[in-house]
């Protein structure tokens, strides 16, 4: 390799490097000019309007997809919102509520799998879906940083940040999904004749799977469940945390593990795996583990029951 | 140690500066460096395999010495049949042992005995299939003296090794890679570029591309039976995308590596989808095993030189083996049958005007070999026969409602970056350029553009990534 190769080699290099920053750093602030004004779809819109609204709400639902399709939380009061969202856990959950910053009052009512809370390979890869504000939250970048799960070209890429989620914020940028002023966080619907065939088919040929005879708690939960106690004690918040319906959960080492960890911690803590277990409509049901919009409703109202009847202070 | 992944963007660029600041690029030098950085490229991925690999080095060395020092026709033969032997035994034993020992079980209980014998938890180690395959052709060539044995040891374990191939491919040929192995290397500015290019381009098909196909494909292969007839169909034509840019782009990485090295390697791809025939499409299809296996297989049992059955049976055979070659499974073994009837039928109707028309319109002749391809991948892609039989049930019950989609922004971005793929690779079918050489033959600005681009579209679109599918045979 002589001079002239060398030279080649480092200029090409520096020449795709700097039109790669340039560019990127163009599609970076062009796309938070457009993402900012995006308050509908899962892209981005659901997160901008929780920040829009997080502050003003008495009641805050969180939690995964059996949060988001299960709970109406309008149902439990007219100032609420559900920050529920598909495949977030507790990782999220913790970062999102820790994004609320006024010292009010506020119900903060949190969906826990514990599926996802006793597995040991659970690492808050969750918080992948705030990604997005990487380069605009401090908190955020705190938040992915100290679990480790920013890209490491994120800090080159800035609009890595956006890596898939560009048309679905064009999309909703051009034309919302939904007018969003009316829009409450729950997105339950009702099943399709396939995704009821699935299930009718699921149910017919379920077989037992059987169950781990012991259960561990997952360091990074237990490590949430402390930082979102310090939060609430600080804040002035209530913390109530419940499980959501299950189809015929076959396992109870795992609920009786969290109900004794709640207790521990002196958390409320409202089991309602099997609220439909004399309920046996299947129209009750999506799958085995998300209610129909039906189900949603009837469940939200034993929710509603069950905290007014045995949670304290409930609503605030 | 992935292509796609952050240990490797540390590890080529200090092999790739270390290699080319050897003083007056020293052949002897250049090689060792290869042979060590090869051997720990491989002990990445499992270090107790590298006894393996050793192993079949030294083997296929020794015995190539040993037969170019034969005094007679007979002594040869021995040491070339120990090296086959050998090398073919460790390959039935890590690969294939567990599939046979099953299949015994399983034909056994059919006719209503008792078998019992014992699988064994065998690890596949990688790139053995690859590996076995360069010191096969090697010892053949020299068996059939198309070339000598090699006597510099580090030479030649570097034509087994060289980690750009190692664990899948291009199947290099001794007489193609060992005469570049020991002749200098000059850095080249335009090899540069194709290099940079073509890995770039390597990586966006990879990590692009088959990993956004990957989402549709495997929700659906997890669960066939589920899915309406047109969901299927998606799933098998997007299977039959995924593959080839997963493939394609692993091949492209590995080319692209082995040129900023000052290294030629074999053609791997070369657009595939535009053939307008099985017969075809082998030529243009991992052309670095099909072009192995017509040289090793089917011309030594005798090709088309027998009369027209026999040339059937070798065609036949050549692709059940070529199938099997892929994996221990039944998939595989119908997957290569199905290609060898296919070609078999081809080889029989080819005087027919029918064929000769279908050639003329040669759209008509990518649409019949595109749906051939995506039918026999379905078995490829299966985990066992029975959900391949479920698949093509399914497919045939014509259940033909909008396919299902869980994920619409996922599925808009798979489309787009899809037609982005087929879009170059139309282009290059047109301008009847090869992605090997593009690089030089674009201007220096072009490339940056398209390089730069290309990043950029990784960084917007790369979905998740997954093992390069063809690092599991």
């Amino acid at each position: 390799m002589n001079v002239k190769n060398i030279k080649h080699v480092l200029g090409t290099l520096i020449l795709i490097c700097s039109i790669c920053y340039i560019t990127d750093k163009l599609f970076f602030f062009t796309l938070n000019k457009i993402s900012d004004n995006v308050y509908t779809g899962l892209a981005i819109g659901k997160l901008n309007h929780y920040l829009k609204i997080k502050e003003s709400k008495k009641l805050l639902v969180f939690g995964s997809s059996r949060a988001n399709l299960h709970v109406d939380p309008y149902i439990l009061d007219t100032s609420s919102f559900n920050m529920g969202l598909n495949a977030r856990n507790i990782a999220f959950v913790t970062t999102v509520i820790k994004l609320i910053e006024n010292k009010k009052p506020q119900t903060l009512l949190i969906q826990i799998d514990d599926s996802t809370l006793f597995n040991e390979d659970y690492d808050g890869k969750d918080l992948d879906a705030l990604l997005v504000k990487y380069h605009r939250n401090p908190l955020i970048k705190k938040e992915i940083d100290k679990l480790n799960k920013a890209n490491p070209f994120l800090n080159f890429f800035w609009s890595l940040s956006y890596n898939n989620r560009i048309f679905g914020i064009i999309l909703n940028y051009i034309k919302p999904k939904y007018d969003y002023t009316k829009y409450r966080g729950f997105d339950a619907m009702e099943p399709t004749e396939h995704e009821k065939e699935v299930f009718q088919n699921f149910v017919k040929n379920k077989k037992p799977k059987g169950c781990p005879d012991s259960v561990h708690l997952n360091k990074l939960s237990y490590n949430c469940f402390l930082e979102l106690i310090e939060y609430a004690k600080n804040n002035n918040k209530k913390l109530i945390f419940f499980t959501a319906p299950f189809y015929d959960d076959e396992c109870k080492i795992d609920n009786e593990e969290l109900f004794s960890l709640t207790k521990k911690l002196n958390l409320e803590y409202f089991d309602f795996t099997d609220t439909f277990r004399y309920d046996t409509s299947l129209d009750n049901w999506r799958d085995e583990a998300h209610l129909s919009k039906i189900g949603a409703i009837k469940f939200t109202h034993k929710l509603k029951e069950e905290l007014l009847k045995n949670s304290k202070n409930f609503p605030l | 140690m992935l292509f796609n992944s952050a240990h490797f963007a540390i590890f080529f660029p200090i092999i790739f500066l270390l290699y080319w600041l050897i003083p007056n690029n020293r052949v002897k030098l250049q090689n060792i460096l290869l042979f060590i950085s090869s051997y720990f490229f491989y002990a990445c991925w499992d270090w107790r395999f590298l006894f393996l690999l050793i192993f079949s080095t030294l083997l296929d060395y020794f015995t190539g010495i040993q037969m170019s020092n034969s005094k007679n026709q007979d002594q040869k033969k021995i040491w070339f049949l120990i090296s086959v032997i050998t090398n073919l035994s460790f390959l039935g034993f890590f690969k294939y042992y567990n599939f046979f020992i099953e299949s015994f079980i399983s034909l056994s209980t059919k006719l209503g005995f008792h078998a019992n014998p014992h699988t064994l938890k065998i690890i596949l180690p990688v790139g053995i299939s690859f590996y076995t395959l360069h010191g096969l052709s090697y010892v053949i060539d020299i068996y059939r003296n198309r070339i000598k044995a090699e006597n510099n040891f580090i030479d030649y374990a570097v034509f087994v090794s060289f980690f750009p191939l190692l664990v899948a491919g291009p199947i290099e040929r001794a007489t193609h890679l060992l005469p570049q192995v020991k002749s200098k290397r000059i850095f080249s500015n335009s090899r540069f570029n194709e290099g940079i290019l073509q890995i770039t381009i390597g990586l966006f098909r990879k990590i692009v591309i088959a990993d956004s196909l990957a989402i549709y494909v495997d929700w659906v292969y997890r669960e066939p039976n589920i899915f309406n007839s047109s969901s299927l169909i998606l799933a098998a034509i997007f299977y039959a995308f995924q593959i080839y840019y997963d493939f394609a782009g692993y091949s492209d990485i590995a080319i692209g590596t082995g040129k900023l090295l000052g290294f030629d390697l074999l053609q791997n791809f070369n657009l595939p989808y535009f053939a307008t025939s099985i017969t075809e499409f082998w030529r243009k299809w991992h052309m670095s095993l099909s072009y192995w296996l017509r040289d090793y297989l089917y011309i030594e049992l005798g090709g088309n030189r027998n009369g027209k059955l026999k040339t059937y049976r070798n065609l036949l055979l050549t692709m059940l083996i070529g199938g099997l070659w892929h994996g221990s499974n039944w998939t595989f073994v119908v997957w290569g049958g199905l290609h060898g009837l296919f070609l078999c039928i081809e080889k029989y109707v080819r005087p027919n005007s029918y064929y000769k028309f279908l050639k003329k319109i040669s759209y008509l002749g990518y649409i019949y070999t595109f749906v051939l391809v995506a039918f026999a991948f379905i078995y490829f892609r299966s985990p066992d026969i029975q959900t391949a039989n479920v698949m093509v049930g399914r497919i045939l019950s014509g259940n033909y409602q909008l396919p299902i989609i869980s994920d619409y922004n996922a599925m808009l971005i798979t489309i787009v970056v899809l037609m982005i793929g087929f879009t170059f690779d139309l282009y290059l079918r047109i301008t009847n350029q090869s992605i090997e050489y593009l690089g030089s033959k674009i201007k220096f600005s072009s490339m940056i553009i398209l390089i730069s681009f290309t990043i950029m579209l990784m960084v917007l679109f790369f979905a998740n990534s997954t093992n390069f599918i063809y690092f599991q045979f």
